[in-house]
């Protein structure tokens, strides 16, 4: 336990380290401070996994059973989706968007009480639990991660379409590039999401005898899926790009952060977080 | 030692001049080996905007120009009057600093073009293959190299376009992942569509349709650019396959309408377009610019652009003028400390050819010491020695200013009596650095 929470907040440390690299990045345009904000993220990344991985240990199971353990997973796939990205798109400003809400969950997980181990259904420990909590949160994280890099797109657009071009909005790539890597990382969500709502299905037949059609969360979760799918629908079906179809990106953003936490804090469901 | 640059530039030389100068890999050889009796220490750089030699002088610096001015006399008779208007000598932190300023581009014609920091790179390995750059000219250009890349990572200047043509290769970038496989479609043969076309062919744009009502205007130019002539019509039936649009057609009404655009807008599949119109009076209907994916840019639009441009490259040369300043302290601290090598090396001499008279003395005083214990005793004594001047040696490195630093070593070598070897090694030193 001890060796958890010292690997953590250090973690946690590096990743307010790593953001306010980056605002510095935004302030300056220096690039020295991005290469640190993501050096520092990676660090973060590395010592998050290893609280993960000791939490593991203690538990015996999967850590992806109790509230505090989705947000540190979920703050842990957020950094991991996010020092992926940068490997493969040179946008500093997604370390600026991306940093608060990986700080957001990862804070929130460190204030939220977690010491006591407390004696927990099996079902909740089987390796397919896991994998039905694991794929979710990463489909979140990819949708988040598109939504970002949408968000960009549409800053980037209207700063074009309006004449407004300055040396800040320089450092953003193309368009096209931005629009490829939205429905790229959409499409990744979709794929994790998919996987994670088809192993909670069959979760809810094993554990249940039936699927909880009437329960927020289950309605919340096919709704993102419907959101995104219409997205490739309109995207290839009908071939929208641009800010039309980024409306659909965003909005199933709003309402997968709802799924995991307005459910959760406003109304009462079958899932435990 | 000095420093020094001599050259002339497009401030100071008009072209006819300056093209005289514009010298094969072979002359520059040539003049290497000429100049070799003169100074080891000189890199020659030749672009059409400059012709400059940086050298290193030991109070010859006269001769090696009079060397110098008689080697450009081959190519073209410079008169005492032509030498006076046209050449600048700059020598000490002024060299330094032109150095630095013309490798990070502020000196250019237009300042933050790239290419200078490449050719004064090959002007350096061209005389560094030849043998003409020791040691310390070589650390000054790799400093200026080192100072040139910050200006290029720390600031916006290369990143900021001013001319119209190459604010619109900045802005197709910045809507299109790669200008190779667009198709680009200029209306009108005007000057300035023409240039705009050719900045775009340079970035790689093999797409490029040239229409015009004259059929064989468009086919001219379509040769000259590399592209493919169209007449006005078949120019205005090929916009649905179009991703960059520039139009410098002379009409007095818009002649690309919202209409015509919103009916060809279908068979494009929502790809954004990017229309120049740089037309005056206007060619393409305000209106357009509304529609989604479309982005309309006019003359004004652009030279808004520019205008902004030019005034954030304006504060970003203060910042790039610092980096430098900051850069060209370093080099001025390397340079002083260079300076003090011989009086160190003196220092050191002085106390060890004591320390090892007085230890030769003493063993032989004392015949009972075995080789053994003879090399401790030299070792311990060599260490005593080495601690006691490491304070004063550190000491002297980090006085400031120059004049206190000559002040010292001089009281240095007055106190113990060091004139006779800092002589000897003041002969010695620019050869040492050298290898």
């Amino acid at each position: 336990m001890i060796q958890e929470n010292v690997f953590f907040s250090l973690a946690v440390a590096l990743y307010i380290l790593a953001a306010i690299q980056s605002l510095l990045y935004y302030k300056t345009l220096d690039s020295q401070h991005d290469w640190n904000s993501t050096q520092l993220l990676w660090s973060g990344i590395i010592l998050h996994f290893l609280a993960i991985f000791f939490r593991w240990k203690l538990t015996g199971y999967v850590p992806v059973t109790t509230f505090y353990e989705m947000l540190t997973v979920l703050a842990f796939c957020l950094a991991l989706v996010l020092g992926l990205a940068r490997f493969r798109i040179s946008l500093p400003i997604l370390n600026v968007l991306f940093m608060p809400l990986i700080l957001v969950f990862s804070i929130a997980a460190l204030v939220t009480p977690h010491k006591e181990l407390k004696p927990i259904s099996p079902d909740l420990t089987t390796p397919l639990m896991a994998i039905h909590v694991l794929a979710t949160l990463l489909g979140y994280s990819y949708f988040s991660l598109a939504s970002a890099i949408g968000g960009t797109y549409w800053i980037q657009e209207r700063k074009i379409k309006k004449h407004q071009v300055n040396f800040k909005n320089a450092t953003f790539p193309a368009l096209e590039i931005l629009d490829q890597r939205t429905t790229y990382y959409v499409g990744l969500g979709l794929i994790f999401w998919t996987i994670g709502l088809a192993f909670g299905v069959f979760q809810a037949f094993k554990i249940w005898k039936d699927l909880p059609i009437t329960d927020p969360k289950v309605v919340s979760a096919f709704l993102v899926w419907v959101i995104y799918a219409s997205f490739f629908v309109i995207r290839w079906g009908f071939k929208v790009r641009g800010i039309k179809i980024l409306v659909l990106v965003i909005t199933g953003y709003l309402v997968a952060l709802f799924t995991f936490l307005g459910v959760r804090l406003l109304m009462v469901s079958h899932h435990f977080f | 030692m000095k420093f020094i640059v001599y050259g002339l530039n497009h401030i100071t030389a008009p072209i006819e001049i300056r093209e005289k100068f514009a010298l094969s890999d072979s002359d520059i050889l040539e003049f290497f080996k000429k100049i070799k009796n003169k100074t080891s220490d000189i890199v020659f750089l030749s672009t059409c905007n400059r012709v400059e030699f940086y050298f290193l002088s030991f109070k010859n610096e006269k001769e090696i120009i009079k060397e110098l001015i008689n080697y450009l006399n081959q190519f073209y008779s410079l008169k005492d009057s032509d030498i006076k208007k046209y050449f600048y000598y700059h020598e000490g932190e002024a060299a330094y600093l032109h150095l630095f300023r013309v490798a990070s581009s502020l000196d250019s014609m237009v300042i933050g073009e790239p290419q200078i920091l490449g050719q004064v790179r090959s002007a350096y390995q061209q005389a560094v293959n030849a043998n003409m750059v020791g040691s310390i000219l070589n650390n000054i250009f790799l400093r200026a190299f080192v100072a040139a890349k910050k200006v290029r990572t720390q600031t916006e200047i290369s990143r900021m376009p001013i001319s119209i043509s190459s604010i619109v290769v900045d802005l197709s970038k910045r809507i299109f992942s790669s200008l190779q496989e667009k198709q680009v479609l200029l209306f009108g043969a005007g000057e300035m569509g023409e240039l705009t076309a050719k900045y775009l062919s340079l970035e790689g744009v093999k797409n490029l349709w040239i229409a015009n009502r004259t059929y064989e205007i468009a086919n001219s130019l379509a040769k000259s650019l590399n592209g493919f002539p169209l007449t006005l019509e078949e120019g205005l039936r090929k916009i649905g396959s179009i991703d960059i649009i520039v139009t410098s057609i002379l009409n007095e009404k818009p002649f690309l309408t919202l209409e015509k655009i919103k009916a060809l807008f279908l068979k494009r599949d929502f790809k954004p377009l990017f229309i120049i119109d740089i037309g005056v009076p206007r060619n393409v209907d305000s209106m357009v610019g509304k529609l989604a994916s479309v982005y309309l840019y006019n003359i004004d639009d652009l030279a808004s652009i520019a205008k902004i441009n030019h005034g954030m490259r304006q504060k970003w040369i203060v910042v790039a003028e610092e980096i430098l300043n900051l850069e060209i302290k370093k080099l001025n601290v390397w340079i002083n400390n260079l300076q003090l090598v011989p009086t160190i090396k003196s220092f050191f001499k002085k106390f060890d050819d004591i320390r090892a008279m007085e230890v030769s003395k003493f063993i032989k005083k004392n015949n009972e010491f075995s080789e053994k214990e003879i090399n401790k005793i030299d070792h311990l004594t060599q260490n005593i020695i080495a601690k006691l001047l490491h304070s004063p040696t550190v000491n002297l490195k980090t006085i400031e200013t120059e004049s206190k630093k000559e002040k010292y070593m001089e009281i240095l070598s007055d106190i113990f009596n060091l004139n006779y070897e800092i002589k000897n090694n003041t002969h010695d030193e620019p050869q040492d650095e050298q290898q």
